[in-house]
Parts: C-alpha cells; structure tokens; sequence
C-alpha cells in the first residue's frame, strides 16, 4: 500500500506505460519517412472513413506508407523538371469539385469540415492530384491511344458477359463510357509504369505494416 | 459527396549464380558458432534477389506524444554522442513539439551513419525523456562482383563502394546503379542491367552480389517513316537531330531522349499541315545487335478551319480580340496556332489588369467534310457571380 502510495505521488504510474514511439517507416532515397506522419495520414484517411486510427490495420498502414513514398517520388521528380501547381490553381480544382457536387466552395468545405478533413488538407490533396496529372501529361506520349477498334472489342467482350445481348444498351449509347473507362485503365498503367521507373531509380524501403521492397 | 473521398483515397534484375568471378573479401568477416562456408555464403548472396532491409522490428508504442516540457534529451548508438545530442536541436526545459522530434530523427539520420533511427518518449516526474536510439549501419561481409567488357570488376567496385568491411548503403548503391546503366545506355549498350541483390547474415554483416550483364552495343540499321502520303520522308528525318550521325541515324546509336525530341518537332510538322488526327506509332525492328527505326505513320485527312469566332464576356473591343487570332476561314487547323492565340488573349485580359478572365475554346468538328469550328469563349468569373438564380420552376 505504502509503495503504491509512493509510486502514485511521483507518478510512476505513468512510467509503466509504453512509450510513444517514432522512428523511420520508410527510406525513399535520401529521404525518410516517419512513423508519426504515416499515423497522420492514417488519421485523416480514418477520420474520412468515420473509424480511428486503432482501427486502422497494419496492411493499411503499410498502404499509406506506400503511397507516402510514391508522393514523395512524385514531387522529388516534378522538382527535378521544375514543375509546380500555382495557388490559382488549386482554387480553381476545388472550384470544379464544388461544382461536380452541385455545391457552393463554401458549402463543400463546410462538409468537408464536418467529416474531420481541413481546408487546408483538402487543398493538398488535390494539390498532389494536379502534380501528379501534370506529371503523367509529359508522358502521354507513351500511352497506347484509344483507338475505334478498342472500343468495339470491349463493347464486345461487354456483350459476352452479358445473359442476354438483347439487355446491353446499343455501342453508340455506350461508347463515351467505354471510351472512358478505357481511358482510366490506360492512366492507371501509364502511372503503374511510370511509379515502376521511379522506384528502380531509388531505395525505397518500407518498414510499416511487413515487408520491403 | 463521393469526388470528395476520391480526392482524399490512397490514392531486380535476376542474379545468376556466383561462379564465373571471385573477389575475395578485403577484411576478415566476424565469426559466428554456426559459421557458414564462405562459399556457401557468396552463393546465396547471389541467389537473393534483391538487397536487404536492415532495419529491427520493434512495437510501435502510444501514438499520442506526453505533453509537457522537455526533461532530458538522451542519444544512444552515436559514434559521437555530443555532436548527435546538438544535431537534434532540442534542449531540456522546452515544450515537446511532434514537429521538432520529427526533425530531431532527421537529422539524425542525416549524419549518415544510421540504418534506423527511433524517439522513445517517456513521462517522468521531472518531465518528459526524450531517447533516441540510432541504430549503425551493417558492413559489408562477402562481396562478390561480376564485371563485363565495358565496365569491369574493380572500375564496379570503385564506383559503388562495395568493399568488405565498408558501412552497406543501400541508397548509394541504388543511386551508383542508375548512373552506371544510364552511362551504358548512352553508348549504345541498351540492354545493360546491373543487378544487386544481397543476404543479412547472422553475423550482422551484408552480403552483396553485383551482377552487370552489359549485352551487345546496339547499332542502328536504318531509320524510316512509313505511310506517308501528304508529307515527305526527307523534311521528317530532317528533323532528327544525329549529332553528325552518332545517335539515331543509320551506323549511330539510339538515343531516345533526342527521338522524343525529334517527335514532338515532328508532330510541330503534322501539325502545320492540317494534320491534326496524324499518329506516328513507333515499331521498331530488333534483329540481334541491329536495330531498325521505323515509324508508322497514320496521316489522316487535312482538317479546314471553316468558321473561327470570338464570344461570350469581352472586356474590351471584339475587333482587338480579332486582331489577335491569327487563323483564318479555310486555313489548315492548327492546334498549335490556336493555343498561341489563346495565350494572347490572356495576355491581352493580363495586360487590362483582368488576369482572372478566362478563354474556353469551343470545338465542333465535321468528321464527313473534314471541317472543323472554334469558337472561344471568353468567361469572366465575375459576371458568371453576379447572375440572379434562375426563377423556381412554375406549379
């Protein structure tokens, strides 16, 4: 009783916990990325997702890892070329979102506010998503372009998993969407590739949630 | 709401066996009580396939930091620990900052000597501990080393500071091997990889293996444009620039950085000629060590401007913003033009102090005439504000 007294009054209690830790979650070149940004990270996707950071899995946290890597790699190439996105904008990308959510700027980031996300996180967000555009522009030469025939043959591989034919709306109907969802998957591994060139040029090894590269 | 979770989303070459060259390690390796045939040791190392990750995994701990005010700072592992203590730039008495241990791990890492750094922080009745703990790279143990013509074994070594007994750098080695490869590349050696790949042994030493396969310096054969019809080969390769024949010509080497280059002039040509659907499709033809340059060319049809206009939020005389657009009813359709144009609207808008003014170009194209028309649009944000709603639809 008397030691448990004794502890309490020089808060010993305290001292049994587990220490908060930080420490390297990553190595991207020269670069490293911490712990403690990959929990803020994490944080704010979490917050997105109405659940905590307890909740949030080691697979999860080693994703936001990666992705933080791939930022990393993103910007450290667009300062190579000199690439920026100005102020303006980014003021005119939140504007469009606005607009896409038939919404006011204000509006948007009031909702936005209410699902625990910043303003100013926001605008980082989408400061990354105009980066990375930009970025993947300058390589759009290496895309395969889309051509008629693309299009017919994933209207047709559409039809074949189809019951009946007779369901599927007709080509012309379909094709701007077709058009569009070949156009994200030429994106996704015009990106893929891109992130693969980036990587083979650098160390990155991620220490959070298992495995290295 | 979706777009706006959508804004937010997440969003080795293989080594052959050690066989055919043996640089024996320049620093005895520590023994272990299983101790593992130094043979045995460098054939592994060559059978991984990529370089290890030395980092300890260790618990994670509370992910809130205490609050309160520095105790101590204490630095564990560093080969100099004042100079470690100073690089973290926190003092004992100062408020715990998640920003400045951030950068205290930084640092510390930016010494140069860590293959990990780790902050424990820990509450105590004089306040809060701050415990850095920099764990020292590993060295290198067995160093196996295979060469080629070009770049040879020693010339390998020296360029990566892969000798026994040195600190493993992993980011050097990484950084050494792009500028080896791309060097390789730029002579013509376009198939050159060099592979790295290591073990972690039990002694705590790094085993490493570099393998470069240098493959055969590729010449080109010949260069060609196929496909043309309204445009001449000769003005095309004109393009080109051979460095006097040394790259991308016939007897010179690929250099693909300048062929991008020479494209996008290239499509400057298309473009100039109405062409605005042409696509050049690179198929090239590798046969052994010869390869041949052939570009596919789809022409297509020459697209005529038929009707070119201005509309929308002038904020001065249509007649200036006329005087700017350089193309006219009949001319071939140049994007090239047209951005240019574009560009001197707004520095037209800039130059009356309307920088925010914006120029939307409005396309309509006639595939069956081949005709094509542009009207640019200008909008001007405060206009577009300033509209009344439009009135409840009537009951």
């Amino acid at each position: 009783m008397i030691l448990a007294t004794l502890a309490l009054s020089f808060g010993l209690g305290a001292l049994d916990q587990a220490p908060y830790v930080d420490r390297v979650a990553a190595v991207v070149g020269d670069h490293v990325v911490l712990l403690s940004e990959v929990r803020a990270r994490a944080t704010l996707v979490a917050r997105t997702q109405r659940a905590t950071l307890a909740q949030m899995t080691d697979a999860i946290l080693h994703e936001v890892t990666e992705r933080l890597v791939e930022e990393y790699l993103e910007q450290s190439e667009a300062d190579r070329l000199k690439i920026t996105v100005a102020s303006d904008e980014v003021d005119h990308a939140v504007e469009q979102l606005a607009q896409g959510n038939n919404t006011s700027v204000q509006t948007l980031m009031k909702t936005v506010e209410s699902q625990g996300v910043k303003p100013d996180e926001l605008r980082e967000a989408l400061r990354r998503q105009l980066l990375e555009g930009k970025l993947l522009l300058l390589r759009g030469n290496q895309m395969q372009r889309i051509e008629e025939k693309d299009l017919r043959a994933r209207y047709e591989q559409m039809k074949k998993q189809v019951k009946d034919p007779k369901d599927l709306k007709s080509y012309d109907e379909l094709k701007n969407e077709l058009l569009n969802e070949l156009l994200q998957e030429r994106i996704a591994a015009l990106r893929e590739d891109w992130m693969a060139q980036l990587r083979a040029r650098t160390w990155v090894d991620i220490r959070v949630g298992g495995g290295s590269q | 709401m979706k777009k706006i979770f959508l804004a937010l989303a997440l969003a080795a070459a293989a080594v052959s066996a050690c066989d055919d060259e043996f640089i024996p390690p320049k620093t005895p390796t520590r023994t272990t009580s299983k101790e593992i045939p130094v043979a045995e040791r460098r054939e592994n190392a060559c059978k991984a396939k990529v370089l290890p990750s030395v980092a300890p995994r260790s618990g994670d701990g509370q992910t809130d930091i205490p609050q309160g005010n520095v105790a101590r700072v204490e630095v564990e592992g560093a080969s100099d620990e004042a100079k470690a203590r100073a690089a973290t730039g926190i003092a004992a008495g100062e408020p715990v900052n998640v920003a400045k241990t951030q950068d205290a791990i930084r640092k510390l890492w930016s010494l140069g000597e860590a293959s990990d750094v780790r902050l424990e922080a820990r509450p105590s009745p004089q306040g809060v501990v701050l415990h850095f703990t920099i764990e020292k790279r590993p060295t290198y143990g067995q160093v196996v080393i295979h060469g080629g013509s070009v770049i040879d074994a020693p010339e390998l070594e020296k360029a990566l500071h892969a000798t026994g007994g040195a600190a493993y750098d992993p980011v050097a080695l990484v950084s050494a091997r792009g500028t080896l490869v791309g060097g390789l590349k730029a002579r013509g050696y376009t198939d050159a990889s060099l592979g790295l790949a290591g073990v972690l042994e039990p002694d705590g030493t790094v085993d490493l293996c570099v393998d470069l396969q240098e493959g055969a310096k590729i010449t080109i054969e010949s260069v060609a444009f196929k496909g043309l019809s309204k445009l001449k080969e000769a003005d095309l390769l004109a393009a080109i620039d051979t460095d006097h024949g040394r790259i991308n010509a016939p007897g010179g080497i690929v250099d693909a950085t300048k062929m991008d280059e020479a494209l996008a002039k290239i499509a400057e040509l298309f473009d100039k000629a109405g062409l605005a659907k042409a696509n050049i499709v690179p198929k090239h033809q590798r046969s052994g060590d010869k390869i041949a340059l052939v570009f596919e060319v789809e022409e297509g049809p020459v697209i005529t401007l038929r009707r070119y206009d201005i509309t929308g939020d002038l904020i001065t005389d249509a007649s200036a913003y006329r005087k700017l657009m350089t193309m006219k009813s009949r001319d071939p359709f140049s994007k090239a033009k047209l951005v240019s144009d574009m560009q001197s609207i707004s520095d037209l808008h800039e130059k009356k102090g309307r920088k925010d003014v914006e120029v939307q170009p409005m396309t309509q194209v006639d595939d069956k005439n081949n005709t094509i028309d542009v009207v640019l649009k200008v909008v001007d944000p405060k206009k577009t504000q300033q509209k009344p709603p439009p009135p409840p639809p009537k009951k």
